[in-house]
């Protein structure tokens, strides 16, 4: 009577054991079909063995078996199917699918002991971690459901190895082998499919946790910032952005042990700035990627404009080699690699970049023609008010980007909003954000500058032999004994140094340390010169007012050879608050402008500047030097201005 | 540069010809308390000097500009978002004086009446050899909206006066702007806004005038 079933039994097993080998060897199809057609025969043999006999009497250890067998087919079908989709949706899984193995799982323990489990199995190692990693470098959290199915993987090629060793084993038992198979099968199908449900339980209680969360982030957002009807898209966004970080931030400890040590010490400016540089750091923070979203829209912007005035850019280039070989060049070069691998970085998809700017180069080597031959036509009118248009659009896109970046920093992080903390996270949000953005960004403010550079070029050319004396820098600050010692470098070499300097940094702030640093040294190279000779360096010769550092700047300027300083100012001016430019960051961009502007002016009286140092007669100065101004009494005051303490 | 309640932040430019000693006053101002330590900013350039006024804490930047007419068309960046301005000529030097109403006159047109300004006439130690008129001087300062002070750079002799005059109309021109309605931290830095030029306020005018 029991017979059918137990020979159903066997076959079964045999037949499963066949589709799960199918499994294994990730012939899904075949699997597939071989668990239904399992389950099929299954089924077929119990309807007709409970139409020919009571039903309780179907009622035996078998049968128990054999509809937890097919409940294990289907299960195993199930999953193969969703698994073929596409990437798993396990929240499609109709529930009853659960109810029933468990039930029959928990029948089984009771029924068969369990059997040597595989010691191997990697699963429970896992599943005591399903926290993410506490490192910077976020993790993917694997699905439970997936890890599991691995674990069973494993079981399932543990299984296999046994059962091959153990028919080594056994040669004579014939019956006792076909027993410890069968038990042995089914106490491996009982494990894997416990391992499932475990994972199906983990995987359901994450997602209702993570609903849970979701809604009190939102709640928190809410508390933040306002219930979303009563904000503006803009805010909404930003609001969505809050939510993503805090989401964000509850998968990594890291953020949380930070954040937690900021509100013990939240004026540690270290540590804000630790704080920014690591979020920064971390491509999968929101508000990384936010950062990211916008400077890859300005690249593209850049780039695009980049292309059209590829004529000019080659011309800019050519411009600076010609008028200063060495540092010019290197400067350029290093420039463009940098620009390369940062971009490279963040556009994986942009790869068009980098074939431009190496085009560029190349250009760059092969046509070398004189600055003046072809820049009257490279740039109409209309065109480069075209380019002031786009530039101008650019600064303002720039801007609105960099300040709902910081808004949002300052959101997620209250602690930021001191004054200093404002600063500090602007300098750093600036810093990465126009690091690789600054040299396309300068190319164009170069085309819109073009005229004035090129004007720049001509006088730093004819002026370059120039002496600080020719600049109309007062006697007492023209170094002279520097220049008659032969050996020694021109006056003011090292501001000229540090001047040059400049095109290295990357960050609007950056350079204007180097311009507020490069005037100091001015101050200190007088010092440095006066003390030498024995005078202490606050005496009235070392004073320096405004009429004497802008000779002194001109003289500088004009050693450094670098036209482009007109753009790198004009963008510092654009990108730098005006709050940073109250103070003496401000002043020194101020002084750089102006004399600048003062150098632009010399157009075509540059003749006229050189014959001053032979005459060195300040009348003679007032009829050479006022085409371009309108005032008449010029320089009158110079001689007498030569030392203004002196009177104290 | 964040300006907090209870702080007022100014700028200040110097104007005036090379020779009337602008480079003396300012450096007598900032150097004499600390007379011994030595200046590390820009020298007499860009200098920087603490108050307090009635409990007020009032930080100046002092921006020196240049004096010599070649670099004068250029003179505007300088003036931009300034607060105050210190005129100064030279009592010898008539010239110096006209030069003084043609910055007021610059000052004026670009900053309108947003800016606080002094006129101060230097070296009153040379009084034997006036050549400005010092009603005159009195009554244009008067004419313009500006306070007119005189000093001796060399002698110490009404330096801290005219800062602290200037300093007092700008925390009274701001303080009126503030009630006015006008956000009073125009430069805070929590509202970093780049375009925050000078905004024209009319209302403010009135007060402003009277005591500057």
């Amino acid at each position: 009577m029991e017979s059918s079933f137990t020979a159903c039994l066997s076959i079964a097993v045999r037949s499963v054991r066949e589709s799960m080998i199918f499994d294994s060897e990730n012939r899904h199809k075949e699997a597939f079909c071989q668990y239904l057609s399992n389950i099929i025969y299954i089924c077929g043999v119990l309807k007709d063995e409970a139409w020919q006999r009571e039903l309780k009497d179907c009622h035996c250890p078998e049968t128990v078996k054999l509809f937890k067998l097919t409940s294990q087919c289907l299960e195993r079908a199930q999953d193969i199917l969703s698994t073929s989709q596409d990437n798993l949706d396990i929240s499609n899984v109709p529930p009853q699918s659960i109810t029933p193995t468990r039930k029959i799982s928990q029948d089984q323990t009771t029924l068969l002991p369990p059997p040597v489990t595989p010691t191997q199995s990697p699963m429970p190692a896992r599943q005591i971690h399903p926290s993410p990693p506490a490192s910077p470098n976020f993790r993917k959290r694997v699905q439970y459901i997936d890890e599991a199915r691995r674990g069973n993987t494993h079981l399932l090629s543990a299984y296999r190895a046994r059962m091959e060793r153990r028919e080594k084993q056994i040669t004579d038992s014939n019956v006792r082998r076909k027993t410890d198979v069968t038990s042995m099968n089914l106490s491996l199908f009982r494990k894997m499919a416990e391992n499932i449900e475990v994972a199906k339980a983990r995987q359901k209680s994450l997602e209702r946790k993570k609903a849970e969360r979701q809604q009190r982030l939102q709640e928190e957002a809410d508390r933040r910032m306002g219930p979303s009807f009563l904000l503006t898209t803009h805010d909404q966004i930003r609001k969505e952005i809050y939510v993503k970080v805090l989401e964000f931030e509850q998968d990594s400890m890291w953020l949380v042990s930070l954040r937690d040590q900021l509100n013990s010490k939240p004026d540690d400016s270290t540590l804000i700035q630790h704080i920014i540089n690591k979020v920064l750091g971390t491509r999968e923070h929101p508000l990384t990627k936010c950062l990211y979203s916008y400077q890859v829209e300005i690249h593209t912007q850049l780039t695009s404009i980049t292309e059209q005035a590829r004529d000019i850019l080659t011309h800019i280039a050519i411009m600076g080699k010609n008028s200063c070989q060495n540092e010019q060049q290197n400067e350029t070069d290093e420039s463009e690699i940098s620009f390369g691998e940062e971009l490279n970085e963040i556009l994986e998809s942009n790869s068009k970049t980098g074939e431009t700017e190496g085009k560029l180069s190349t250009e760059q080597d092969l046509c070398i023609v004189p600055a003046s031959e072809i820049s009257a036509d490279l740039l109409s009118e209309e065109k480069e008010l075209e380019y002031k248009k786009i530039l101008e659009n650019i600064v303002k896109n720039v801007e609105s980007s960099l300040e709902i970046v910081h808004s949002l920093f300052l959101l997620v992080y209250e602690e930021f909003s001191s004054a200093a903390g404002q600063d500090l996270c602007l300098a750093t949000v600036e810093f990465t954000f126009f690091r690789p953005l600054w040299p396309l960004l300068l190319n164009l403010y170069r085309i819109v500058n073009y005229r004035k550079e090129e004007r720049l070029v001509k006088i730093f050319a004819e002026n370059i032999s120039c002496t600080p004396k020719c600049l109309n820098v007062p006697d007492r600050l023209c170094l002279y004994e520097q220049i008659s010692e032969g050996e020694t470098p021109a006056p003011y070499q090292s501001v000229v140094d540090e001047l040059q300097s400049l095109t290295k940094f990357g960050s609007p702030l950056e350079k204007l340390e180097c311009i507020v640093r490069t005037n100091r040294f001015i101050v200190e190279c007088v010092e440095d010169y006066y003390e030498s000779k024995g005078k202490p360096r606050n005496s009235p010769e070392t004073v320096i007012g405004c009429d004497d550092l802008l000779p002194i700047l001109s003289y500088v300027i004009i050693r450094s050879q670098l036209p482009q300083l007109v753009s790198e100012c004009n963008a510092m001016e654009d990108f730098i608050s005006a709050d940073y430019l109250m103070g003496e960051e401000g002043y020194s961009l101020t002084t750089f402008q102006t004399v600048l502007a003062y150098l632009e002016s010399l157009q075509g009286e540059q003749e006229q500047l050189q014959e001053e140092t032979e005459e060195q007669k300040h009348s003679e100065n007032e009829s050479s030097q006022d085409d371009s101004l309108p005032e008449q009494d010029l320089l009158q005051d110079e001689p007498i201005q030569q030392d203004p303490n002196s009177q104290e | 540069m964040a300006s907090v309640a209870g702080r007022y932040q100014f700028k200040i430019v110097l104007l005036g010809e090379g020779c009337v000693g602008k480079t003396s006053l300012v450096l007598r101002y900032c150097q004499d308390k600390f007379n011994d330590k030595h200046l590390t900013t820009l020298q007499a350039s860009y200098l920087t000097k603490k108050l307090n006024i009635d409990g007020k804490r009032v930080g100046l930047s002092i921006w020196d500009t240049a004096g010599q007419e070649r670099f004068h068309a250029l003179g505007p960046i300088y003036y931009r978002d300034s607060n105050g301005a210190i005129l100064v000529y030279d009592i010898t030097d008539e010239d110096s004086f006209q030069k003084v109403k043609n910055w007021v006159k610059e000052l004026r047109k670009i900053l309108g009446d947003d800016i606080c300004l002094c006129i101060v006439g230097n070296k009153i130690d040379l009084e034997r050899d006036r050549h400005v008129d010092g009603a005159e001087a009195e009554a244009y300062a008067k004419s313009v909206g500006a306070k007119h002070l005189l000093a001796s750079a060399k002698l110490n002799k009404g330096v801290d006066e005219l800062f602290l005059e200037l300093a007092k109309a700008m925390v009274t021109a701001q303080d009126a702007s503030a009630s006015n309605g006008q956000s009073s931290g125009r430069r805070g830095a929590s509202s970093r806004k780049r375009g925050v030029e000078i905004v024209d306020e009319q209302p403010a005018g009135q007060p402003k005038k009277g005591c500057c």
